[in-house]
């Protein structure tokens, strides 16, 4: 019945389902008087069959499941306009300024074009990865979604109020970035991550 | 591995209709339950069923955050639950209105028809239900006979059809619930 000083989970179920006979069940009770482990083991078993023996619910008939499903192909999705973003400015090929003998960074800074918006980037190393972090600047970009994926992985992150995001780390190397957007979706076929 | 209810989220906003989909099935007891648990009969359970569904897609780009679907599910599924039992009410009253030896009392439903406390049982049973369906077939098998029928087979029976000795079905079922208990408290 038990397993070194606690009862076991079998025996716990047994009670709890009503299939221990009246000796196992008073010897137990005894025991989880005094053990809180096994009491906390016991009230949850005894919960979690309570909850799936009174779970009446059923599955939506199959009509209503389909017709929700076939929601997604029958309703239009906005037309999606797709832009191949043009760089415009690249922090690593800017020379210094006037008076600057020479220009050290630990980051990187570019920024793209694509239309009416505008994507501005930011690399930076850290631990041998590459962080990218930038800011779409255009109009319905709140709640857009930013992916890059190449060789070194897949990292992905979500537009927050000010359309800003930061991507996990990902190692150095040669990736592609979409930005989605409600009706747009810019695109940087290849874009090098290093600093 | 199951993919998250953000995952789905934005799978579904990049066009992929299998993610719509399992979101769909993944919610479609719970959501159909809701209207059913607060007294609304087929019809409408299949109306708002529809009607969370088509809100969600039309909601997709803007839901703020994706991994907190599900909360937004059940309080889109409420509230539509809520407006539907006041305009059924609405309706029973004019017709009372017009044949007066109806007695209103009986064509008024209780004041509260899906109290929080009904929700959260709702919401735990899914809960426990989807980390069922994510167990190994035999546990998954095993506690659907065991807890979810209505009459549970004898152990000989359930037995049988796992292709298991008598005996070892107690330890099984042992061994099951404590996987579940696990993943719960995950």
């Amino acid at each position: 019945m038990t397993t070194s000083t606690h009862i076991s989970v079998e025996t716990l179920a047994n009670i709890a389902e009503g299939r221990a006979t009246p000796e196992v069940r008073a010897a137990a009770m005894s025991h989880i008087s005094t053990c809180s482990a096994c009491r906390d083991t016991f009230r949850r078993l005894q919960q979690l069959i309570l909850m799936m023996r009174s779970d009446e619910a059923t599955d939506a008939p199959r009509d209503v499941l389909s017709s929700a499903i076939n929601i997604f192909s029958r309703e239009k999705r906005l037309p999606l306009r797709r832009i191949v973003a043009l760089l415009i400015f690249d922090s690593r090929n800017a020379g210094p300024a006037f008076g600057v003998r020479s220009l050290t960074s630990d980051s990187r800074q570019m920024l793209f074009t694509a239309g009416e918006t505008d994507l501005e980037l930011r690399i930076t190393v850290q631990n041998d990865e590459c962080i990218l972090a930038g800011q779409v600047i255009g109009d319905g970009c709140a709640q857009g979604h930013v992916e890059i994926s190449g060789a070194g992985g897949r990292s992905e992150a979500m537009l927050n109020e000010i359309c800003e995001f930061t991507l996990p780390p990902v190692p150095a190397g040669q990736y592609s970035l979409t930005v989605r957007m409600l009706d747009l979706q810019i695109e940087i076929p290849e874009l090098e991550l290093k600093v | 591995m199951e993919e998250s209810d953000q995952q789905l989220v934005l799978a579904c906003r990049r066009g992929d209709q299998l993610a719509w989909e399992i979101l769909i099935r993944r919610y479609q007891r719970l959501i159909y339950a809701i209207p059913l648990r607060a007294g609304l009969d087929e019809d409408y359970a299949a109306e708002i069923f529809q009607d969370v569904f088509t809100a969600l897609f039309q909601k997709l780009n803007d839901i703020e955050q994706p991994e907190k679907l599900h909360a937004w599910l059940v309080t889109t599924t409420r509230r539509k639950t809520l407006h539907a039992i006041s305009k059924a009410q609405a309706r029973q009253q004019s017709q009372v209105n017009t044949a007066e030896e109806f007695d209103v009392a009986t064509s008024i439903k209780d004041e509260a028809p899906l109290p929080d406390e009904q929700l959260l049982i709702l919401e735990e049973q899914h809960r426990i239900r989807m980390a069922v369906l994510s167990l190994d077939d035999r546990c998954k098998t095993l506690l659907e006979m065991l807890f979810y029928l209505a009459e549970p087979p004898s152990y000989a029976d359930i037995a049988n059809k796992l292709g298991l000795p008598e005996g070892s079905i107690g330890p099984t079922r042992a061994r099951c619930l404590t996987k579940l208990l696990r993943m719960l408290k995950e």
